[in-house]
C-alpha cells in the first residue's frame, strides 16, 4: 500500500499574475477563487462536514434510536447467534453481539476521524520538523534525517505495526515504559509512527529550494538567526505543501487504520471502529451482508471525500496542474 | 557509473543489516508470546522449558541469538542455503515453507502488476489527451474510488456478490496450475482485480497529471512547431517524461508486494509470504516472521537499487548527487 | 394322485418362490439405489478429511509427548493399541475402558496397590518391525515417559503414581523399579498409592508399546512422531520402506504417509501385520481401506466441498451457512456429540476482589450465560454448565445441578447484589463494589483476540459493571501467556476452556484444583486454589496479608484413592464443593462437538474418548464419493 510520491507532484508556488496596471490579488483570494469554483471539492468538503457534526452529535442519535453502541440485544440474534438483519428500529441491522450496527457505525465516525486526524497532525508535526531541519541545516544532518527515512521507508510497514501492536498490547502497562498504552494512543502511535516520513521528504525538498533563495540572504543580512529564519521566513512556504499533503494523508492513515482494526489490533473491542467491524463481518457476511456493506461504505465515502478535497486543495493551489 | 553502483550497494548492505537488528529487537525483546511454553504444551514443568529454551537457543543472550541468527543465514544452516532456521510451531525447515509460499505471493503481484500497468496507464493517457471530457471524468471517477476504498472491504464485497450471490466465480483458496489451468485463472481473478484496482487508480491519476503537466512544457511547443505529427509528440515526448516516474514508484510498489500483500493474502485465503508472517506473529513462530520481514526488506531495496541504477543511467545528474 | 397335487403344489411352490425371488431381488436392488444408510455398512474406500492447519505442537506425532485430542482419534482408532481401550462409541459406553492389548481388565492385588496384565498372544507390529508385541515393549514405553528429554505430555500420570518411575526421571536408577513382566506376556505395575483410574491412565497412547529398536533413535521431543510404529489396524503408508537396522538407516527415509508440516498430510493404509482375531468388532470394525488428512486453508471451502462429497469429513468450525442449516436441510450429515468439555471463566482466588467468596458468588449469579451461549453458537455448541465437571464424565451424576441458576440463565441482579453486600468490598452495603477502592477496578483480563472470546467481552463488562466491577479487557494475540504465570496477578481470566484426557474426573481435579501441581510458567490452575504461602513466594505472586487461599489437596487424595461407583460419588460431591463453597470459576458452557459428514459416510459414529469421529467403526460408500 503505497502513496503517491510526493516528490513527483510539481511542488506548487504560488505566483501573483498580472502586470503593473492590474490590481494584484493576494494568494488567498486566488485560492479561494479558483477552490469555489470546483464542485466536487466543495462536495467532499461537504461531507467531511456532515462526519463531524455526526460524530460529535453521535451520543444524541444513540440516544434518538434508543440504542447504546454496546447495548446487547438478544432478541436481534437468532438461537444460533446468527445476527438479524435490518428492521424498523435497527437501520443497519445487528451484529453477532446482538449490537446496533447503525449506532456503531456512527460511532465509528469518531474513531476513524479522532484516529485519523490526530495520527496525522502528530505526523506532520513530527515530519515538518525533521524535514525543516535536514533541509536547512544539510551536512551530516540532513544525511542522518535521510537515510532514517530511506529505511524506514523500506521496513514493512503492516508487519511491523503488527509486532509493535501485539506487543503492547500484553500488558496493562503496554510498553517503552508505559508511554505507549494499549488502545487509541497505541493505534495513533504507530500510525503516526510510519506516516511521518513522507511529509519530511516533501518538506527537506522544499527547504533545499528555498533556502537557495534571495529573501533568506536578505534576511540574514539583517542579522536573523537561524530560528527566526527557520520560522518566520521558510515555514510560511510551506504551508500550501503541508496542507495538501495532510489532506492526502488522512485518508491513507485513515485506511490504515482500518487495515490495523480489521486485523485485530490496537484498538478495544468497546471502541466502534469500521475496520473492526468489517473483520467482524468476515465471518458472517455470507449470511449478514448488512454488517460489512454499510461501515464499508462510510468508510469508502469517507476516505472519497477527503481525497477530493485534497485534489480540490491542490488543484486551487497550483494552476498549472489543470483540471 | 561503476562507483556509483558500488556506494549503493554498500548502502544496501547497511540497511540490510539494520532492519535485521530492527527486527529482532521488536521480536526478541518485546516478543509478543513465549514461544517456549506455546511449544511445550499443557502443564509442562520447568524442566522441559528448559530443555526447549536450549534447543531453541532462547536462553542465550540477545547478542548472541543475533550472531547465531546472522551466521545461519549467511552460510546456511543444516537445512541448506540460506539458513533461516525452523518453525517453532511445525518444527519444519522454515526454507522449503517459503519458497512455496514466494511462488504464491508472486503470482499474485506479478498477475496484480501487469492488470493495474494495463488498467492504470492506458486510463491515465487516454483521461489526459481528453481533458474535460466525459471519458476523462468518468476515468477520475473510476480513479478516486480506486484509491478510496479499503482492500479488505473490496474483496469481501466482491466474494459476497460474485461467489456467494451470483456464483460467477469461485471463493477463496488456490488451485495449483498443475491441477486445473482454468480453476488456477478463475481463482486469481479476484485477488488480482482486487489488489489491481488501487495500484490502476494512482497510476492513472498520476500518469495523467503528469501527462498534462508535460504537454504544456514548452519542449512540446517546439516538437509540434517543428511539424511532428502529433502522435509522435505524445509516444516520442510526453510519454517519455510522465512515464519514468513510473518506473520507480512501481519498483517501490512490486517491492512492497513482495513483502507480502497481507490483507488480500488474508481476505481470500491465499498461502503466500503475507498471510504466513500475520499468522507467525499472532502465533509467536519469530523464525518465520524474521526471515520472511528479512526477505521482504531485501527485495525492495535491492529493486530501489535496481531503479535508481537505471535511473542514473538515464539521467547523469542523479550520479553525481 | 397325492403325486399329481404333489406336483401340483410342486408347481406352485415353485411359482411362489419365484415370485418371492423376484420380489425380494427387485428390494434388494431398489435399496441399493437408495441406500440411505440402511443395511450392512460396506467395506472399501478411503476417508478423506480436511482441516485448517496442522498444528502438532511440540509434541509432533509422538504418542508419547503428543497431547492434542485429534492425535489420539488416530492413534486410538487406527494406529496404536494399549493394554486398555475402547469402544469408540458415543455416550458414557464411549468412556468406558475395555480389553485391547490385554486378555482382561487385569488383575489389581487386594490392597490396590498392585496391577497385572496379560499380553495376548499374536499382537504383532507394524511393518517394518514385523515381529510380536512383547512385555519389555510395553516398559519401554514407560522408560520414554520417564526420559526428560522426551518431554512426555502427561508424565505427571505416571512419575509419582508408579514406585520408582520418578528416580528413573531423575536418572538416580537405570530401570523402574516398580514395573516387572514375568515372560513376553505379563506384566505388573506397582504404585505408591492406591489409584482407581489406573486402568485409565494404561489406555492412553503414551502407555501403549513401542518397539525400542526404533524409539531409542528417537528420544527428543516430537522426533518418534514421523515413525510410529502401528500395533493397530492401519499404519503410515510408506512404513514397508523403512530399513530398521540401524538408528542410521531408519533415519534416511521418512514414510511417505505423513508430513508434520502445517500444510502436510497424513495418509493411513491398512497394516498388513493386524489380525482382526486378537481385536473385538466391539472395539473396532475397520470398514475403511484408508485414511487421508489434508490442508485447505479455506474453512467454508472444507464445507463446500462436503456438500459435494469430494471431501469426507473435516476438522474445522462449522461456518454459519452450514449452522443454520444443521437442524433442517442437512440434519443427516451434522452430528452432535457431548464434548466432555467445560468452558469456564477462571477467578485468581489470591488477588483482590476474587480472594472474598462472596464477590465470586456474586459474578455467578450476574452473568449471562445465555448470551455466551448464543455467541458461540447457541443449542449447537453446547449446554448452560451448573457446575465445573463435564456430566459425561460423572456417569449421569449432577444432572440438574445448578446452584446459581437464574431465570432464563440470564443473570440475577437482585442475588448478584445480596452477595455482594457481604463481601468486604461493599462497605455501603448497597449491593456494588465500592467505587473508591481499588479492587473494584479497573480489573485487568487479557482475553483472546479470535472468536468467540472477542464476542464474550461486552457481555462480561456489562455484566459485571452492574454490581460495580469496572473491567479493563484487553485483547491480545495469545491470552495464555500472561494467565499462565502466576507472577502477572491476572484476577480474572476468559480464556479457560478444559477436556477431559480420560473419563474420569481426575483429570481435572489434579491439574486445574491441585495444590502441588500450580507452576511459577506454564500454569493451567489459574485459580491457584490450594496455593501455599511458600509457593506464592518462590513463584512471586500475590497472597492474602493474612489467612491462607483454600486447599482441596486432602479431598482429591481421598476421591483418588477409590475406585467404581464410590469413586465418581466422591467426586461429585467434591464438584458441588467446588461449585458452592469454593467458587473458584464461572463456568458457562459444557461443550457439544459438531461434526459434519459428506453423505458418502453411509455409517456414522462418534468416539466420546477422542471427541471426534470414530474411524474404527464409519464406513463410506465408495459409489458416492467425487475425485477419490
Amino acid at each position: 500500500m503505497a502513496t503517491t510520491d510526493p516528490t513527483l507532484l510539481a511542488p506548487p508556488t504560488i505566483e501573483v499574475e498580472g502586470g503593473a496596471d492590474v490590481i494584484g490579488r493576494s494568494p488567498g483570494q486566488l485560492f479561494w477563487m479558483r477552490f469555489r469554483k470546483d464542485r466536487a471539492a466543495f462536495l467532499g468538503l461537504g461531507f467531511i462536514g456532515f462526519l463531524i457534526l455526526i460524530a460529535f452529535i453521535a451520543p444524541l442519535i444513540s440516544k434518538l434510536v434508543g440504542h447504546g453502541p454496546n447495548d446487547l440485544y438478544s432478541n436481534m440474534t437468532d438461537s444460533i447467534g446468527l445476527p438479524k438483519g435490518p428492521t424498523g428500529k435497527f437501520f443497519f441491522g445487528a451484529d453477532q453481539n446482538g449490537r446496533d450496527v447503525f449506532v456503531r457505525t456512527v460511532y465509528g465516525t469518531r474513531t476513524s476521524l479522532l484516529v485519523a486526524v490526530v495520527a496525522t497532525s502528530i505526523a506532520v508535526a513530527t515530519g515538518v520538523t525533521l524535514g525543516t531541519v535536514a533541509g536547512f541545516f544539510r551536512g551530516w544532518v540532513d544525511t542522518l534525517i535521510s537515510r532514517i527515512i530511506d529505511i524506514m521507508l523500506s521496513l514493512p510497514l503492516l508487519l511491523f505495526a503488527i509486532g509493535i501492536a501485539s506487543a503492547c498490547s500484553l500488558s496493562p502497562k503496554g510498553c517503552f515504559g508505559g508511554f505507549v498504552k494499549p488502545g487509541r494512543g497505541l493505534v495513533i502511535f504507530i500510525i503516526a509512527l510510519f506516516s511521518w516520513t513522507y511529509i519530511a521528504r516533501v518538506v527537506r525538498g522544499q527547504v533545499l529550494s528555498i533556502r537557495e533563495r534571495q529573501f533568506i540572504d536578505a534576511s540574514r543580512s539583517l542579522g536573523a538567526g537561524n530560528g527566526r529564519i527557520m520560522f518566520r521566513e521558510i515555514l510560511p512556504n510551506l504551508v500550501a505543501p503541508i496542507i495538501i499533503y495532510s489532506t492526502l494523508i488522512i485518508p491513507a492513515n485513515v485506511l490504515f487504520e482500518s487495515y490495523l482494526s480489521y486485523l485485530g489490533l490496537g484498538l478495544p473491542p468497546d471502541v466502534p471502529s469500521w475496520g473492526g467491524m468489517i473483520s467482524d463481518a468476515t465471518r458472517y457476511y455470507q449470511v449478514a451482508w448488512w454488517m460489512m456493506v454499510f461501515p464499508g461504505l462510510f468508510l469508502l465515502f469517507t476516505t472519497l471525500s477527503f481525497n477530493l478535497l485534497g485534489d480540490g486543495l491542490r488543484d486551487a493551489l497550483d494552476p498549472r496542474g489543470g483540471r | 557509473m561503476l562507483r556509483y553502483i558500488v556506494r549503493r550497494l554498500m548502502w544496501v548492505g547497511l540497511v540490510v543489516i539494520i532492519i535485521t537488528m530492527l527486527t529482532f529487537l521488536i521480536f526478541y525483546v518485546i516478543p509478543p508470546t513465549d514461544p517456549a511454553i506455546s511449544f511445550a504444551g499443557k502443564n509442562q514443568g520447568p524442566e522441559v522449558l528448559a530443555l526447549i529454551r536450549k534447543r531453541f537457543g532462547l536462553d542465550q543472550p540477545v547478542y548472541v541469538q543475533y550472531g547465531r541468527f546472522v551466521k545461519h543465514l549467511f552460510l546456511g544452516d543444516e537445512y541448506g542455503w540460506p539458513g533461516f532456521g525452523f518453525s517453532y510451531a511445525s518444527q519444519s525447515p522454515i526454507r522449503g515453507e517459503l519458497f512455496k509460499r514466494l511462488g504464491i505471493t508472486l503470482q499474485l503481484a506479478v498477475g496484480g502488476a501487469i492488470a493495474w500497468l494495463i488498467i492504470g496507464i492506458p486510463i491515465g493517457i487516454v483521461s489526459a489527451l481528453k481533458r474535460r471530457s466525459l471519458t476523462d471524468r468518468a476515468a477520475m471517477g473510476f480513479a478516486l474510488f480506486g484509491v478510496s476504498a479499503p482492500v479488505f472491504w473490496l474483496g469481501l464485497m466482491a466474494l459476497y456478490i460474485f461467489w456467494y450471490r451470483l456464483h460467477l466465480l469461485p471463493g477463496t483458496g488456490y488451485i495449483g496450475f498443475g491441477v486445473s489451468p482454468w480453476q488456477w485463472f478463475t481463482h486469481w481473478i479476484m485477488p488480482w482485480l482486487v489488489l489491481a484496482l488501487l495500484f490502476a487508480a494512482f497510476y492513472a491519476r498520476m500518469v495523467r497529471g503528469n501527462m498534462i503537466e508535460a504537454m504544456s512544457e514548452d519542449y512540446i511547443r517546439t516538437a509540434r512547431a517543428k511539424g511532428l505529427s502529433e502522435r509522435r509528440v505524445i509516444t516520442r515526448h510526453a510519454m517519455r517524461s510522465s512515464l519514468t516516474p513510473v518506473v520507480t514508484m512501481f519498483g517501490l510498489d512490486f517491492g512492497g508486494l513482495i513483502g507480502g500483500a497481507i490483507v488480500t493474502e488474508s481476505v481470500f485465503n491465499l498461502r503466500g509470504l503475507g498471510s504466513w508472517v500475520v499468522d507467525a506473529v499472532f502465533s509467536g513462530d519469530i523464525p518465520i516472521v524474521i526471515a520472511v520481514t528479512m526477505f521482504g526488506a531485501i527485495t525492495i531495496t535491492l529493486l530501489n537499487l535496481f531503479v535508481d541504477v537505471i535511473y542514473a543511467f538515464l539521467d547523469p545528474r542523479v550520479r553525481y548527487s | 394322485m397325492i403325486k399329481r397335487e404333489g406336483v401340483v403344489a410342486h408347481r406352485k411352490m415353485i411359482r411362489v418362490a419365484a415370485i418371492l425371488t423376484i420380489l425380494v431381488l427387485m428390494t434388494a436392488a431398489c435399496s441399493s439405489k437408495k441406500d440411505e444408510g440402511t443395511g450392512k455398512p460396506k467395506t472399501g474406500g478411503i476417508f478423506r478429511v480436511q482441516l485448517k492447519t496442522f498444528r502438532w505442537g511440540g509434541g509432533g506425532f509422538d504418542p508419547s509427548s503428543t497431547y492434542s485430542a485429534y492425535s489420539w482419534t488416530l492413534y486410538s482408532n487406527l494406529m496404536i493399541r494399549s493394554l486398555l481401550g475402547y469402544r469408540h462409541v458415543a455416550g458414557d459406553a464411549g468412556n468406558q475402558t475395555i480389553p485391547d492389548l490385554a486378555t482382561d481388565n487385569g488383575t489389581v492385588s487386594s490392597d490396590g496397590l498392585t496391577w497385572t496384565f496379560k499380553i495376548k498372544p499374536g499382537v504383532k507390529f507394524s511393518p517394518p518391525i514385523n515381529r510380536a508385541v512383547k512385555a519389555s515393549d510395553i516398559v519401554y514405553s514407560f522408560e520414554r515417559i520417564a526420559t526428560p528429554s522426551v518431554a512426555a505430555g502427561y508424565s505427571f500420570y505416571y512419575l509419582s503414581t508408579i514406585v520408582g518411575m520418578q528416580d528413573f526421571y531423575d536418572k538416580k536408577a537405570t530401570k523402574i523399579s516398580g514395573i516387572t513382566t514375568t515372560g513376553d506376556d505379563t506384566i505388573s505395575f506397582k504404585l505408591t498409592q492406591p489409584t482407581g483410574d489406573f486402568n485409565y491412565r494404561v489406555s492412553m497412547p503414551a502407555a501403549a508399546p513401542i518397539p525400542p529398536e526404533v524409539g531409542k533413535c528417537f528420544e527428543k521431543q516430537g522426533e518418534y512422531g514421523r515413525y510410529v510404529v502401528s500395533t493397530g489396524p492401519y499404519m503410515f503408508d510408506g512404513m514397508a520402506k523403512l530399513d530398521p537396522t540401524s538408528c542410521a538407516t531408519l533415519k534416511a527415509t521418512v514414510p511417505s504417509g505423513f508430513d508434520p508440516s502445517p500444510t502436510g498430510h497424513v495418509k493411513l493404509i491398512r497394516n498388513p501385520n493386524y489380525d482382526p482375531a486378537t481385536d473385538t468388532k466391539e472395539s473396532r470394525e475397520n470398514f475403511i481401506d484408508g485414511l487421508t488428512v489434508e490442508a485447505n486453508s479455506n474453512v467454508a471451502d472444507i464445507f463446500a466441498k462436503i456438500l459435494k462429497n469430494e471431501v469426507d469429513g473435516e476438522i474445522a468450525n462449522e461456518t454459519p451457512d452450514i449452522l443454520q442449516k444443521a437442524t433442517t436441510t442437512l440434519k443427516n450429515q451434522v452430528h452432535t456429540n457431548e464434548g466432555d468439555r467445560t468452558w469456564y471463566f477462571s477467578m485468581n482466588l489470591t488477588t483482590p476482589p476474587f480472594d472474598d467468596i462472596h464477590v465470586r458468588r456474586a459474578v455467578n449469579f450476574i452473568l449471562d450465560k445465555a448470551a455466551l451461549l448464543k455467541l458461540a453458537g447457541g443449542s449447537l455448541s453446547g449446554v448452560i454448565a451448573g457446575h465445573y465437571f463435564p456430566p459425561s464424565i460423572l456417569a449421569g451424576r449432577l444432572k440438574d445441578y445448578d446452584p446459581f441458576k437464574t431465570t432464563n440463565d440470564a443473570g440475577d441482579l437482585e442475588k448478584a447484589k445480596a452477595e455482594m453486600k457481604q463481601s468486604k468490598y461493599d462497605k455501603n452495603k448497597d449491593g456494588l463494589c465500592d467505587p473508591g477502592l481499588k479492587a473494584c477496578g479497573p480489573i485487568y483480563s487479557p482475553t483472546e483476540q479470535a472468536p468467540p472470546f472477542s464476542d464474550y467481552i461486552p457481555t462480561v463488562k456489562n455484566g459485571f459493571a452492574k454490581i460495580g466491577l469496572k473491567m479493563n479487557i484487553a485483547q491480545v494475540a495469545d491470552s495464555y501467556v500472561p494467565a499462565n504465570k502466576p507472577a502477572n496477578n491476572i484476577a480474572f481470566f476468559m480464556g479457560g476452556g478444559w477436556g477431559k484426557d480420560y473419563g474420569d474426573p481426575y483429570t481435572f481435579a489434579f491439574p486445574l484444583f491441585y495444590g502441588p501441581s500450580i507452576l511459577c510458567e506454564n500454569n493451567s490452575a489459574y485459580s491457584l486454589l490450594g496455593e501455599t504461602r511458600k509457593q506464592a513466594k518462590a513463584c512471586k505472586n500475590q497472597y492474602p496479608a493474612s489467612g491462607s487461599v483454600p486447599n482441596a489437596d486432602k479431598k482429591i487424595d481421598d476421591c483418588s484413592a477409590l475406585a467404581g461407583e464410590a469413586r465418581l460419588d466422591c467426586w461429585a460431591e467434591l464438584d458441588k464443593y467446588f461449585t458452592e463453597n469454593v467458587v473458584t470459576w464461572i463456568p458457562y458452557r459444557f461443550a457439544t462437538n459438531v461434526d459434519t459428514v459428506a453423505t458418502t459416510v453411509t455409517k456414522y459414529v462418534f468416539d466420546q474418548f477422542s471427541g471426534y469421529t470414530a474411524y474404527a467403526h464409519v464406513s463410506l460408500d465408495t459409489s458416492k464419493q467425487v475425485g477419490a
